[in-house]
């Protein structure tokens, strides 16, 4: 390889590196203008309401589902592993453990990010590439404080609210297998969970965790919405970008949150 | 859709999660059997504290009587020193 040929590559790397930089310093700003022209979404909160329904309420559905499915399939693998070591009064510390700290805002997140991130890139995109963001421009309306802030805090509202549920109805699938289905003692059931859960590290750490990922969620899909490229290619390709960056940065932040909330105060 | 229907929904929504915390906050964890009555501390001193934790329970009898608040390495006499808050 010559001189010439490695430079170029190098050039090519240091070009990729930067424009990723930019990106995300683009997408830095954006959240911050949004955030500065939030008052609209804020003081006409009719706007954010039909976007809580439009994230949340049409949600429900897949989360509860899932939820329930997530907590029995728990139930019925924690019970295998645990009757092994005698253990198996520990089910609902297994089941509810792993639902509030983990799996509740993780899978909420991500089936958020399909179900309801993918809905708002695309409506955005479509609205960009049907030029309504342009004429709203026109008619003095600032297209981020009318149609982009209220779906951010719809989205921001309603994540928290979804992975509790998606808990809660884990726990219950839980203890329908455990309890009603393989017959654990349901006084040792939860009154070992009582006893194991912790209010403040493990519901409410998990209640944080879900509310970064609701950010970061619905940043990702506003920004990629209103970034789009406005054709119809451009606002597939906008709403693929949204579900796999924001599963990734689910996942990544999960890491990161876990490692600050579970290790260290474990004294 | 008319926005009485769609405030309804979004109501609906906002108390199933409130509620759901709710659950998750009495059933699932144990907010129910947190105690706000008066406390007094005790210090011990063991010569090995096996997997003594903070926030562990102090039990008299089989009783939970208290909880662990603090582990702490005493330089001196090369001892744990184990504060304990008791009801």
């Amino acid at each position: 390889m010559s001189l010439a040929t490695l430079r170029a590559r190098i050039e090519r790397l240091g070009a990729a590196m930067s424009s990723h930089v930019w990106r995300i310093g683009y997408a830095s700003r954006f959240l911050f203008y949004m955030l500065v022209h939030s008052g609209t979404a804020l003081k006409r909160f009719h706007l954010t309401i039909a976007e809580i329904y439009f994230a949340g309420v049409l949600s429900l559905i897949i989360i509860l589902v899932s939820g329930l499915f997530v907590g029995m399939v728990l139930g019925l693998q924690g019970y295998e592993t645990l009757q092994r070591f005698g253990a198996s009064e520990s089910l609902g510390v297994l089941v509810a453990l792993s639902l509030v700290r983990e799996l509740g805002p993780v899978v909420a997140g991500l089936l958020f990010a399909s179900r309801a991130g993918s809905a708002i890139t695309a409506e955005i995109g479509l609205m960009k590439a049907t030029e309504q963001l342009s004429a709203m421009e026109m008619m003095a309306v600032d297209p981020v404080a009318r149609v982009v802030a209220p779906r951010f805090w719809g989205g921001v509202i309603s994540m928290p609210l979804l992975a509790a549920l998606f808990s809660a109805m884990g726990v219950f699938g839980g203890y329908l297998v455990g309890v009603q289905l393989i017959g654990v003692d349901a006084g040792a059931f939860w009154s070992q969970m009582q006893a194991a859960v912790d209010l403040r590290n493990d519901i409410l750490n998990g209640v944080y965790k879900s509310i970064v990922f609701g950010i970061a969620v619905t940043w990702i899909a506003v920004f990629e919405g209103y970034d789009a490229v406005p054709t119809a290619e451009g606002v597939s390709r906008a709403t693929t970008r949204t579900v796999v960056t924001s599963s990734l940065a689910i996942l990544a932040l999960d890491f990161v949150l876990t490692a600050l909330m579970f290790t260290g105060t474990e004294k | 859709m008319n926005r009485s229907t769609i405030d309804l929904w979004v109501g609906v929504f906002v108390v199933m999660g409130f509620v759901a915390l709710i659950f998750l906050a009495l059933r699932v964890g144990n907010l129910a059997s947190f105690s706000t009555g008066q406390t007094y501390k005790i210090e011990a001193k063991f010569g090995n504290i096996g997997g003594l934790k903070v926030r562990g329970p102090v039990k008299s009898a089989g009783v939970v009587v208290g909880r662990v608040v603090d582990v702490r390495f005493d330089n001196e006499s090369y001892e744990a020193v184990v504060l304990m808050d008791i009801e």
